[in-house]
Parts: structure tokens; C-alpha cells; sequence
């Protein structure tokens, strides 16, 4: 019986793992970089201006009213953000009414501001950090709802494929830190336990959490069943899903006096030794407007806690949210927050950005392996479909890489002002995987992989030098200015491409040994 | 300096737990040498315990729930740290030991 099940579990895994293997490679990738989704935010958007000198909270406030009561009066909610050490500026956002006559649509705008004067700064259109990492579970370039589905999907095959995994390892413990060198497939299933067992955790829960973050899309039906059809019923179940408990209480000033600044002032006495990240002004110019101030609270792994204050019966009232009321709703918490890692201080950040590369290690090297079995049982006879595939695997695997360098350079070299700016950058990542592809199908097999190790070494290692030409930002400005995001962000590059260029050297030397070691004639 | 006190107590929990398994015992010490049961059972037990500590201390420093995330993530970190040392220079890993 025993062995049996280990077969069958051998059969689920392999397949499993290879259906959705480069979807699931893209969505590492993508949400690993998310992880940096504020520092890529900076480099994408270098005309930001980082506010130096400690600023007086007050002053920001001040600041961002005045010039939000210029350029956005007719807005009903406001939100100021304070600066802090990853996103060191001070920024405005609005929710634009819908106006024909104007010719506007309801949406949220953003914009940064200089911490001299006060101005908004004009910055390039970007579609940013957000939209990389976004890209992991929209998938782009088709409806929404499907790309949650596939995502989903995807997930659902890579928990089957861990859980099956750990099944048919059969010396978990005993090759904890087995890596094998020089012997074949031997080494590649070393490396592919490596890449799998000693982040295991990190995989376990990224890929659950992951399924129970779209949970809402993949079982609609659920909700259809107990709350009924439609978006109305929906909302009733949202609504009674992520209630809060509040504890409100009166607090001693006055219905005339309570202004943002006031708020602020009464927030910041509560919680002195917190700073604070964003203050928000909602239902503007109605009765129930309604002040958030929202602190960066580094309890646990919540990631923000929010007093909001409002006008009742000519009082004050102040309620400070404590969390979710249900028991489901507190796990989901929990695991959201493991997901986004937005708790994490750096040292966990590039962990988890490891982690993430990991995972996108253990599913390349797991399709390596699926191609090399079955390259290897027909050395003569394997179907040129193979071939092509086991190409299209490196144009994927080393593609998306090039394909993201493809996105930041676009950012550098599409016009200023260009319309669909922020789309087109999204087109040049998709342009770049495409053409990796394109000259993985072209290149001879054995120099595949070499050739796209240069392109992706190329395409990484000039990002920083784009940056000193085309900006005012390169790695001694940087650093003499104290932009730690943007010098972080090049030398980061730079590191990419010298552990592309290693790579190549690498595997050109490999290649050379096993062209002349042995005299397997491939075709040229 | 929190973090890589973690790291060192992590490090020297998967080193020694790897030394006691014969195979990265001789790639350490030499390939005609095997390490006794009992130095076997010294290092699992001390791999085991100082594991162990090292939970303890990340959970007594940044809490249970954010304390596990640290000693997760530095355990994996380390741990193929240790992987690349003993695959490409695990004479480097005797540390001044002499086996017996």
C-alpha cells in the first residue's frame, strides 16, 4: 500500500507542478518584487523629492490642506500622507467626483509634494511598483475576474504540488543540505529540494494565504447560497464579516474647535511615541464629516491602527478601531498580513523577497527537470515539439526577469508626456518577455540558456547607468544626497546583472566541458 | 545586532544537527573519518537545543506571531547559507574541531 501511494503521489506532483509551472514562476517573480513595491515606486518616479530634515507634523497638515483646498475643493475625501522611511515625501490624495461637464471620472488621484514651497510636483506617469506586483494575481491583458480564477487555480495546483512533494521526498531531514554538484539530474532534484524544503514555511503559507486572499472571487457561490445574489446581498456579507469592534468615547473639545489640526494634535498625544502615516478628512462639508488620523503602529504584525473623530449632538466623538469582532475575520487578518509582509522591517523584507525567489527556483527547476527526463529517455528520438518546449522554457524562465528590466528601463525611455504613459510600460514588460522567447526558439540549444543570461545581465546592468543619463539621480548623487531608495535601488541592479553575468560564465564554461568530455553529437 | 545573534544561534543549530549526519560529517572532517554514536547523539542533541533556544529567544524578543516569521525566515536563510558551505568549501566549517 505504502509504496503505491508514494507512486501515485510521485504522478500528482509532476503533473500538478507542471501544468500552471510558468504562471506560477510569473506570479513568484512579480510578487517577490512587490515586496519592493514602494522602493520600485521611488525609482519609477524619480522627480519625487525626499524631505530631508525632521518636519514638524503640523506643518505637513497645514501644507497638504492648503494646497488640496486649491486643486481638489470639490472632492469629498481628502488623505494626507506623512513622510516615513519608506516613502520619505509628503503626498496628497483625492477621490475626483465624476463631472461631465468637466469631463472627469470618479477615481482616486495622487500627487507628491515639493517639501519647500508646497507645489505639487509634475512627475512622470508611471504604472509603478503597484502594478508589478498587481500583476501576480490580475495577470493583465484579460478581465479581472479571470485573472483571479487562473491565479487562484494556479495556487491550488502549487499547494497540491508542496503537499505531495513532501509526500514522495522521502529523506526530508536526512538531505536537509544535500547539494550534489556535477551529477545531472541528481543535482538538479538537489537543488530543486533545496530551493522547496528550506523555505517550506514561506511556501506553505504564501500559497494558502494566497488562495484565501481571492477566496471571495473562487467561492462566490458560498456567499450566493447564504447572503443571496447580486451586489447588494454581497455587501451584507462583507458587511457582516469585517465588522470591527470600535470603542468610541466623548472627548473633551468642542464641536466648533474640531478641525484636522486639532484632531492631529489630540491623535498625537495619544500615541506620542508613534508616527503618523496618514490623516484623512471624509464626508467632506457634510454633517458627518469625519477626521482619521492613522498611525504606522509597530505592534505585532498588524500593520496600522486609526483613531477617527467626528461631530455628534455638538460633541466630539473619537473611536479608535481594535480589530476585526469575528474569529474568521482575525485569521484572515493574519494571514493578509503574513501575505503582504507590509509589517516588515528590512531585514524581513529581503527575506521574504528571498523566500519568493526561492519559490520561483523551485518551479523553474522543476520544470528543468520535467523537460531533461523526457529529453533524456528519447536522446534520439525526442519530438522536435519537446525541443521547442524545453526552449520556450528558458525564453520563460530567464524571460521574465528581462521582461521586468524591460519595464523600468521603458520607464526612463518613453516620452515625458506620452499618452497612455503608465499602459505602455506594462506593454514593454509583455514586448520583452515575448522577444526573450522569441530568441530562446532561435538561439542552438546548448547556448540557449548562456544567451539569455547576457541579455538579462545587459538589460539589468544598464538600468543604472539610464538613470544617470536621462535623470539628475545616478549612484554619487544618491549617495551624496542620502537617497538611500534610489542608490539602494541601482546598486541592487547592478548586483542582478553581476549575478547574471556569473551565471553566463558559468554556464559557458559547462557547456564547453561537456562538448569537449563527451561526444554526444546534437544538432547545431 | 538582535538579528544576527538569531542568525549565530540558528547557524550553529542546523551546523551542528548537519554534523551529525555521516554524510556532511565526512565532507567536513574527511571522507575516512565517521563520527562516533555518541559524538552523533552530542551533536543532534545540541543542533536540537540550540534550535530550540533560538525560538525561544526570537519569540521573548519580537513576540509569539512576529517572532515566528524572524525564526522562520533566518532559519531558512541560514540554513542554505550552511547548504552552499558544505556543497563548496565545507573544509572551512571544522572551526579549529579535531574530530576524534
Amino acid at each position: 500500500m505504502k509504496p503505491r501511494f508514494r507512486q501515485s503521489m510521485n504522478w500528482l506532483h509532476t503533473w500538478s507542478g507542471f501544468i500552471f509551472a510558468w504562471l506560477l514562476y510569473f506570479i513568484f517573480i512579480t510578487g517577490s518584487a512587490g515586496y519592493f513595491e514602494n522602493e520600485i515606486d521611488r525609482w519609477m518616479q524619480p522627480e519625487r523629492v525626499v524631505v530631508q530634515k525632521p518636519m514638524d507634523d503640523a506643518d505637513i497638515l497645514a501644507m497638504g490642506t492648503r494646497q488640496l483646498s486649491q486643486s481638489a475643493d470639490d472632492a469629498s475625501q481628502w488623505y494626507i500622507s506623512f513622510p516615513s522611511s519608506r516613502d520619505p515625501y509628503i503626498g496628497i490624495s483625492w477621490l475626483q467626483p465624476a463631472d461631465a461637464s468637466k469631463g472627469t471620472v470618479r477615481q482616486w488621484l495622487d500627487r507628491h509634494l515639493h517639501p519647500d514651497s508646497g507645489d505639487i510636483i509634475s512627475a512622470r506617469q508611471t504604472s509603478g511598483g503597484e502594478t508589478l506586483y498587481r500583476l501576480h494575481y490580475t495577470l493583465y491583458y484579460m478581465p479581472l475576474q479571470l485573472g483571479y480564477i487562473l491565479t487562484s487555480a494556479a495556487a491550488m495546483l502549487m499547494l497540491i504540488a508542496l503537499i505531495s512533494g513532501v509526500i514522495i521526498h522521502k529523506k526530508i531531514f536526512l538531505e536537509f543540505f544535500t547539494f550534489r554538484t556535477g551529477k545531472g539530474l541528481r543535482s538538479w532534484l538537489d537543488i530543486h529540494n533545496i530551493f522547496s524544503v528550506l523555505p517550506l514555511p514561506f511556501h506553505l503559507m504564501i500559497t494558502y494565504s494566497g488562495l484565501m486572499l481571492l477566496m471571495t472571487v473562487t467561492m462566490a457561490t458560498v456567499i450566493d447560497v447564504t447572503y443571496g445574489e447580486g451586489e447588494q446581498k454581497h455587501r451584507q456579507f462583507y458587511t457582516a464579516a469585517q465588522a470591527e469592534i470600535t470603542t468610541e468615547q466623548v472627548i473633551s473639545m468642542s464641536a466648533a474647535q474640531l478641525s484636522p489640526e486639532a484632531a492631529l494634535t489630540d491623535a498625537k498625544a495619544r500615541y506620542a511615541s508613534q508616527p503618523v502615516s496618514y490623516v484623512g478628512i471624509l464626508a467632506r462639508g457634510t454633517e458627518n464629516q469625519q477626521i482619521e488620523v492613522w498611525f504606522a503602529s509597530q505592534r505585532s504584525i498588524e500593520f496600522a491602527s486609526m483613531l477617527s473623530y467626528r461631530e455628534q449632538d455638538g460633541q466630539v466623538v473619537m473611536s479608535l478601531s481594535e480589530g476585526k469582532a469575528g474569529a474568521a475575520a482575525r485569521v484572515y487578518d493574519v494571514l493578509e498580513h503574513l501575505h503582504e509582509g507590509l509589517f516588515a522591517d528590512i531585514y524581513l523584507r529581503w527575506l521574504y523577497f528571498i523566500c519568493g525567489l526561492l519559490g520561483a527556483g523551485m518551479i523553474a527547476t522543476g520544470a528543468i527537470m520535467w523537460l531533461k527526463k523526457r529529453l533524456a529517455k528519447g536522446q534520439h528520438s525526442a519530438s522536435c515539439a519537446l525541443r521547442r518546449l524545453a526552449s520556450i522554457n528558458a525564453g520563460m524562465i530567464l524571460g521574465i526577469p528581462v521582461a521586468i528590466a524591460c519595464y523600468f528601463a521603458s520607464n526612463r525611455l518613453l516620452p515625458f508626456d506620452m499618452a497612455f504613459r503608465a499602459e505602455w510600460e506594462l506593454h514593454c514588460l509583455f514586448i520583452g518577455l515575448l522577444l526573450s522567447i522569441g530568441l530562446a526558439v532561435c538561439s542552438a540549444a546548448q547556448s540557449v540558456w548562456r544567451n539569455l543570461c547576457w541579455l538579462a545581465a545587459v538589460m539589468f546592468g544598464w538600468l543604472p547607468l539610464l538613470n544617470a543619463l536621462t535623470t539628475e539621480h545616478n549612484l554619487l548623487v544618491s549617495l551624496i544626497q542620502a537617497d538611500w531608495l534610489m542608490l539602494g535601488f541601482d546598486l541592487c541592479m547592478l548586483v542582478f546583472s553581476a549575478a547574471f553575468v556569473l551565471l553566463a560564465i558559468r554556464l559557458s564554461k559547462t557547456t564547453a566541458a561537456t562538448l569537449s568530455g563527451d561526444n554526444v553529437t546534437r544538432p547545431l | 545586532m538582535l538579528i544576527l545573534m538569531l542568525c549565530v544561534q540558528v547557524f550553529l543549530g542546523f551546523y551542528c544537527l548537519s554534523l551529525s549526519l555521516t554524510r556532511h560529517y565526512t565532507q567536513v572532517f574527511g571522507a575516512t573519518r565517521r563520527a562516533t554514536p555518541l559524538r552523533v547523539r552530542f551533536y543532534r542533541f545540541s543542533g536540537y537545543s540550540m534550535l530550540l533556544i533560538a525560538l525561544f529567544y526570537s519569540v521573548s524578543i519580537w513576540g509569539l506571531a512576529l517572532g515566528l516569521v524572524y525564526g522562520l525566515g533566518t532559519a531558512t536563510f541560514t540554513a542554505a547559507i550552511l547548504a552552499l558551505l558544505l556543497t563548496y568549501m565545507p573544509r572551512r566549517l571544522t572551526f579549529g574541531q579535531h574530530p576524534d
